[in-house]
């Protein structure tokens, strides 16, 4: 099982990814850490004639921490932004779901812009990004450009890149000081592609009031998806057990549940359904400072 | 000499681990011979379909390409094969290294590509287009039986491979006159050995004379060797198979490859050295096949518990091909002959039908039917037990075999030579102190997981002897010889005819030398697997290799150093009668302070002899060999716990404990060993690895992605007691112990899985216990059913009474 | 660029050693290793990333010796598992590393051929966390097969390994090899 022959070339900077990208085009596929892509194209069912990498350009390697949001960029493996005390500081939900993704050894060269580019529906940071209404920044060779989580992911495997486009950085706003977080997942074993996850946030006010809720579900459809139904019942109500088990309740409302070998449709609800209860609870007894943190 | 104050029985580190730690073990893939080409396969990518043309025009052309070879080229020079046994009525079609007009399963064979490197060869293997008419696939092993099937091979004129009948007694009066019967159906899942080191060959011909020698990652190289031989004209003599490391095999690399044989084949047609090494992708889609058993059973009690009767339908999904040498019944066999296992079962009746399908062939597998066996026969235990207001534990007492009834012959003609069968349990239940298990379940409960705990007892078939393949007429024997030699500083050489694949054969041999021959273990070095050097073996393979590698070790080590003695008894002036070899000294027994280093006896057996009498015999070399029973059965007994996540349907494997009884521990360390890795694979099946194939025969789980191995989260701690019961048969008393894990787990995991459902009135019937299954049998028993119906085999319906 | 076809010159530090060997970009880095340098202690059981038989330290950091390729590796540091002992010794022996020792003692392997990718990734689990727990250590390793020990003697070895670490107070990066504990 042998790769594909490719041409290779190690971009020294962004500019010099998207201007090989530019001359390239479809011809050509950036490599990150290669953790999805290479085991893609030894299989022969990806075989790009170029491979541009960008994992040691320069200007690629970078994070930035603000109060409001987290920017890591594209050469940034998923493995140092977990490890990264800064980044578990401000975004203690964002480190969370690093840990989840795959092993440890897959983690030291797969690189979280990555795995927002290669957009499994299964996987965890899509999700998070989705949860968070987080942006991804896409460079080519004449314009850079933001694009919202919800307009990227478009399907299995499948973003609003154009083939000449490179996401060079994944924006993840951080969350209020007062709100609790989950990511929980069902998996067969540690480290696999969850059967059905999901991230959650919520706020609330000091009466315990849902002010804010944020709950993507991921392995169950073709892209992650906002449990829609479920944050509308949410948002505005004291937060109760009982509160939790209703909004679990409507969590896959209008979610096209696809089944595989791995798990059933009816499985990935039902399943998905308590894991969701499971999840409010969870971040609910994160919230801090209000009475609902106890509920 | 006392054996206990020997090597013998001693937690040994083992002499196979240092270069293997130090990266410098020597795997298939690890030697590359100069001017060495690489082959790969282009293999079917439907399960059933007629050829209709295969171009290699654009892969013979392709860069770095140097032959594409398709059955046209390899048939003229090597022989189909099938393997038969003489099994009354047992059909397959031919086997060959590349397929011939037609493809039977996905990843057969089709033609290989021989190129400067394995990635070009790949390269080629895209371009060669084969041009396929499709043809329905046969996926469904009892819808394969019926009447209006496609069939998968046309010429045999039907799908069923092989039908028996097993047992006796007056079984429908048992059911007849029972208090309760207790029947259930359930199915195992279709795996596969995995081996973490895939199959590999490295060919080279010598055109001169016409000498093949084979770098195999194999368990039977002395097999492979008489096999090749024939299939491909060539003189025994001169076909070599070496292995030095096997990273694995589990009875999966004992069998006779399509793949293998078209290496060998292009290696003569080209004449240059040909290296294969199978991908995973290859493996999961051509290695052999198991555990593919559907089975219904019943249980006929009285009211006290006692089995008066059983009865089991097997049907048995043997894939495309009956593989050569064990054929695709043995599983399905020992799956209708040991389930009756540890207990009194007066009288018994099963019926086994062998399915052909278009799936990759069915052979042998660590335990071999066993886990089947014992799974349907321990949740048969269970439920009636249930039924019967009984303490699983209780039932099992009440109807396993009494030390006083030993030797023992089963219903199924199986003779127990000796045992603990009651003991095994009584021990286990002190390990796991079943007291505590009704709180443990409470504070699950409250946590809200259900807890439960499963038993399980066993036999298991080891060390056949030569009746058992032999008498049917397969090229399989037990009578494996082993060479020891002194050399003349006195250290000791030994060269097994069995080769091992991690279980450590070297340090048991050497363990069995030092106390057989007499001297340190650590002047004794263990060769195998160059069957030009070592003395014929017939390979690794049902728990077997302890058992025969020791007793024709020690027999030879005998002769040697009775001839020591013999040529010491010149050098002491002493009686050789009087003499023993202990510790690398010869002694006059009696005067300890009369010794001389063994390494002075041997320096003047090979160097001085003019000292001797020239009648005495001096050659320090002896090949002994096995002589031993038709089997011997080991036994023991398991307990599972786990706890079950109620949201999610998922497993968690707790707690685990295994009672072993294999006669004489030659190293305990390796027994454990072996136990713990059965029990691993055991847990597997139960819970996680499921080959999928689909409606087409498309096989789905080609990756280790989707066919899901135990990974270390996966398994607890494996807490092991052993009972040391000698055989009484065997040469050292000695019983097998490789599959006994493997054969026990399955059960024990079930059945812990149901004592958890059982809670909430819920049970599942087939593995993989997946958490869906889990979650399903949860809400239906609850009144919430599911509006699909669920993915589970169909099971066979039980034969009328003849 | 490095053109498909066109083997390449790739230089890494291999066990504290400059080798130079020719690849071209499609060759991975267990390839590489396995036949451009003779260093077959590496081995390939899934070509996957799944099984971590390749597991190999890419400047301190386990990775999959699959999953990157040789010519992403150019000018990196590698420790492979040959590199665990110290070989050569002037005496003609090889000196087993410690968790080597400890994989003996327990017979943390059977067939062997996972062993180098378990040594690799648990020298660097140790290292980074050496109080590591037994559980710890089941979760830390779940990206790497073993198909025939059950992986309780692997647990043993390696908490042995670590806590005999904690009593003698050696810091664990001098007890392993070439590298040392930088982070990305």
């Amino acid at each position: 099982m042998k790769l594909p022959p490719f041409a290779y070339q190690r971009a020294e900077s962004l500019a010099e990814a998207t201007s090989l990208l530019a001359e390239h085009g479809a011809d050509a596929r950036v490599l990150g850490g290669g953790q999805s892509l290479l085991p893609l194209m030894a299989l022969r069912m990806s075989r790009p004639e170029l491979l541009v990498d960008i994992t040691r350009a320069a200007d690629l390697t970078g994070y930035a921490v603000t109060g409001e949001r987290v920017v890591v960029s594209a050469a940034v493996t998923a493995r140092a932004a977990e490890t990264n005390p800064d980044i578990r500081r401000a975004h203690p939900l964002l480190t969370a779901c690093l840990a989840e993704v795959g092993h440890v050894e897959i983690r030291t060269r797969g690189t979280l812009c990555g795995s927002v580019a290669h957009a499994d529906p299964a996987a965890e940071l899509p999700a998070l990004l989705l949860a968070l209404d987080g942006a991804v920044r896409v460079a080519c060779a004449r314009r850079r450009r933001r694009i919202a989580a919800a307009d990227f992911l478009r399907g299995p495997y499948l973003t609003a890149l154009d083939e000449r486009e490179l996401v060079a950085g994944v924006e993840l706003p951080c969350l209020s000081p007062t709100a609790g977080w989950s990511v929980r997942e069902i998996a067969r074993r540690r480290g696999d592609f969850a059967l059905v996850g999901v991230v959650t946030v919520l706020d609330a006010d000091a009466g315990g009031r849902c002010t804010q809720a944020r709950i993507a579900l991921f392995g169950v459809a073709a892209v992650p998806v906002r449990a829609a139904a479920a944050e509308r019942a949410l948002v505005g109500e004291p937060l109760s057990p009982r509160l939790f088990t209703e909004a679990a309740g409507c969590a896959f409302d209008g979610v096209a549940i696809l089944g595989d070998l791995h798990g059933s449709a009816t499985y990935r609800r039902r399943a998905g359904t308590r894991l969701v209860q499971r999840s409010l609870a969870e971040a609910a007894g994160r919230l801090s400072a209000t009475e609902a943190a106890h509920a | 000499m006392s054996l206990t104050e020997g090597w013998v029985g001693r937690r040994v580190r083992r002499v196979e681990d240092p270069r293997i730690l130090l990266g410098r073990g020597r795997f298939a893939d690890d030697v590359t011979p100069s001017r060495c080409l690489h082959a790969a396969f282009v293999r079917s990518p439907v399960a059933h379909a007629a050829i209709t043309a295969i171009d290699v025009a654009a892969a013979r052309r392709a860069e770095g390409v140097h032959a594409v070879y398709t059955a046209a080229d390899v048939d003229p020079i090597c022989r189909s094969w099938k393997g038969l046994l003489d099994w009354p009525g047992l059909v397959s079609g031919d086997q060959r290294p590349l397929a011939t007009g037609k493809v039977h399963y996905v990843g057969e064979p089709v033609a290989v590509v021989v190129a400067e490197s394995r990635a070009l060869a790949e390269d080629a293997v895209e371009l060669v287009e084969v041009e396929y008419a499709e043809l329905a696939a046969v996926t469904d092993p009892i819808r394969a039986l019926g009447a209006d099937s496609v069939l998968v091979h046309e010429e045999l004129g039907t799908n069923l491979a092989f039908e028996g009948r097993f047992g006796g007694g007056d079984v429908e009066a048992a059911f007849a006159g029972a208090a309760e019967v207790v029947e259930i159906g359930m199915s195992t899942a279709r795996h596969t050995a995995t081996a973490i080191e895939p199959r590999g060959a490295v060919a080279e011909f010598d055109p001169v004379a016409r000498a093949l020698t084979v770098r195999l990652s194999t368990q039977a190289p002395h097999l492979l060797q008489s096999t090749f031989a024939e299939l491909l004209g060539l003189r025994e003599s001169s076909v070599r198979i070496l292995t030095d490391e096997v990273g694995g095999a589990f009875g999966m690399k004992a069998h006779v490859y399509p793949d293998e044989l078209a290496t060998c084949a292009a290696t003569i047609l080209l004449g240059r050295p040909v290296k294969w090494i199978q991908d995973r992708v290859e493996a999961l889609q051509s290695d052999t096949q198991a555990r593919d058993e559907r089975v219904v059973a019943a249980l006929a009690l009285a009211a006290d518990g006692t089995i008066a009767g059983m009865r089991a339908e097997v049907v048995s999904d043997g894939g495309a091909f009956s593989v050569y040498p064990r054929t695709m019944v043995t599983e399905g066999i020992q799956v209708a002959t040991i389930m009756p296992g540890p207990y009194r079962v007066p009288v018994y009746r099963a019926h086994l039908r062998v399915a052909i399908t278009n799936k990759a062939p069915l052979a042998v597998y660590r335990g071999v039917g066993h886990p089947v066996a014992v799974l349907v026969m321990e949740a048969l235990m269970d439920e009636a037990a249930r039924r019967l207001g009984l303490d699983p534990a209780e039932l099992r007492r009440r109807n396993l075999i009494n030390p006083d009834e030993l030797p023992f012959t089963s219903v199924t003609g199986h003779v127990y030579d000796s045992g603990s069968h009651q003991e095994s349990l009584r021990v286990l239940l002190r390990d796991i102190a079943p007291g505590t298990l009704a709180e443990r379940k409470e504070r699950a409960r409250d946590r809200g997981a259900l807890l439960g705990v499963g038993l399980a007892c066993f036999v298991e078939v080891t060390a056949p002897g030569v009746a058992f393949y032999g008498a049917r007429g397969a090229p399989i024997t037990a009578h494996d010889q082993v060479e020891v030699r002194m050399e003349a500083d006195g250290s000791v050489t030994v060269l097994l005819g069995t080769p091992g694949q991690g279980q450590g054969l070297h340090t048991t041999a050497a363990q069995v030398v030092a106390d057989h021959l007499g001297v340190p273990f650590d002047r004794i070095t263990v060769l195998s697997g160059d069957t030009k050097t070592v003395p014929h073996g017939t390979g690794v393979w049902a728990s077997r290799s302890a058992v025969v590698s020791s007793g024709a070790a020690a027999s030879a080590a005998h002769q040697v150093r009775d001839r020591l003695l013999a040529i010491a008894g010149h050098l002491m002036e002493a009686d050789p009668a009087d003499l023993e070899l202990v510790g690398g000294e010869v002694r006059v027994v009696g005067a300890p302070g009369t010794r001389i280093d063994v390494g002075e006896v041997a320096e003047v057996a090979h160097w001085r002899t003019q000292k001797l009498p020239p009648e005495l015999r001096v050659g320090l070399s002896v090949v002994g060999e096995y002589v031993g029973p038709n089997v011997t059965f080991n036994n023991g007994a398991h307990a599972a716990v786990v706890e079950i996540d109620e949201d999610s349907g998922l497993v968690r494997l707790v707690d685990y404990s295994c009672v072993e009884d294999c006669g004489v521990l030659i190293n305990p360390s390796i027994v454990d060993g072996q136990i713990r890795g059965g029990v691993a694979q055991g847990v597997g099946g139960a819970l996680l690895e499921r080959l999928y194939y689909d409606e087409n025969g498309q096989l789905l789980t080609s990756t280790l992605l989707d066919y899901l191995l135990p990974a270390g989260p996966d398994l607890p701690d494996i807490h092991i007691s052993h009972i040391e019961t000698p055989s009484p048969i065997t040469m050292l008393g000695v019983k097998g112990a490789g599959e006994a894990g493997a054969a026990g787990a399955p059960a024990a995991v079930h059945n812990a899985v149901n004592d958890a459902l059982a809670q909430r009135g819920a049970r599942v019937w087939h593995q993989p216990i997946t958490p869906e299954r889990v979650l399903r049998a949860l809400d239906e028993a609850a009144g919430r059913p599911w509006p699909e119906p669920p993915d589970d085999p169909t099971l066979p319906t039980p034969e009328e009474a003849p | 660029m490095r053109e498909a076809h066109d083997p390449a010159p790739v230089r890494l530090t291999v066990n504290g050693r400059t080798e130079t060997g020719r690849a071209t970009p499609r060759t991975t880095l267990a390839d590489f290793l396995r036949h451009e340098l003779g260093l077959t202690g590496t081995h390939l059981g899934c070509e996957q990333g799944v099984c971590g038989a390749c597991t190999v330290l890419l400047d301190g950091q386990p990775v999959r010796g699959c999953l990157t390729l040789a010519v992403q590796a150019d000018g990196a540091r590698v420790d492979t598992v040959e590199g665990l002992s110290a070989e050569g010794g002037g005496d003609g022996r090889a000196a087993m590393h410690p968790l080597q020792e400890k994989f003996w003692e327990h017979q943390a392997l059977q067939c062997g051929f996972c062993t180098p990718g378990f040594l690799m990734a648990a020298v660097a689990a140790v290292r980074e966390q050496p109080s590591i727990t037994r559980g710890q250590i089941r979760d830390r390793l779940s990206g790497n097969i073993c198909r025939c020990t059950g992986y309780q003697p692997i647990v043993d070895a390696v908490a042995e390994y670590a806590a005999g670490l904690g009593q003698r107070g050696d810091r664990p990066d001098e007890q392993s090899p070439g590298p040392g504990d930088e982070q990305p």
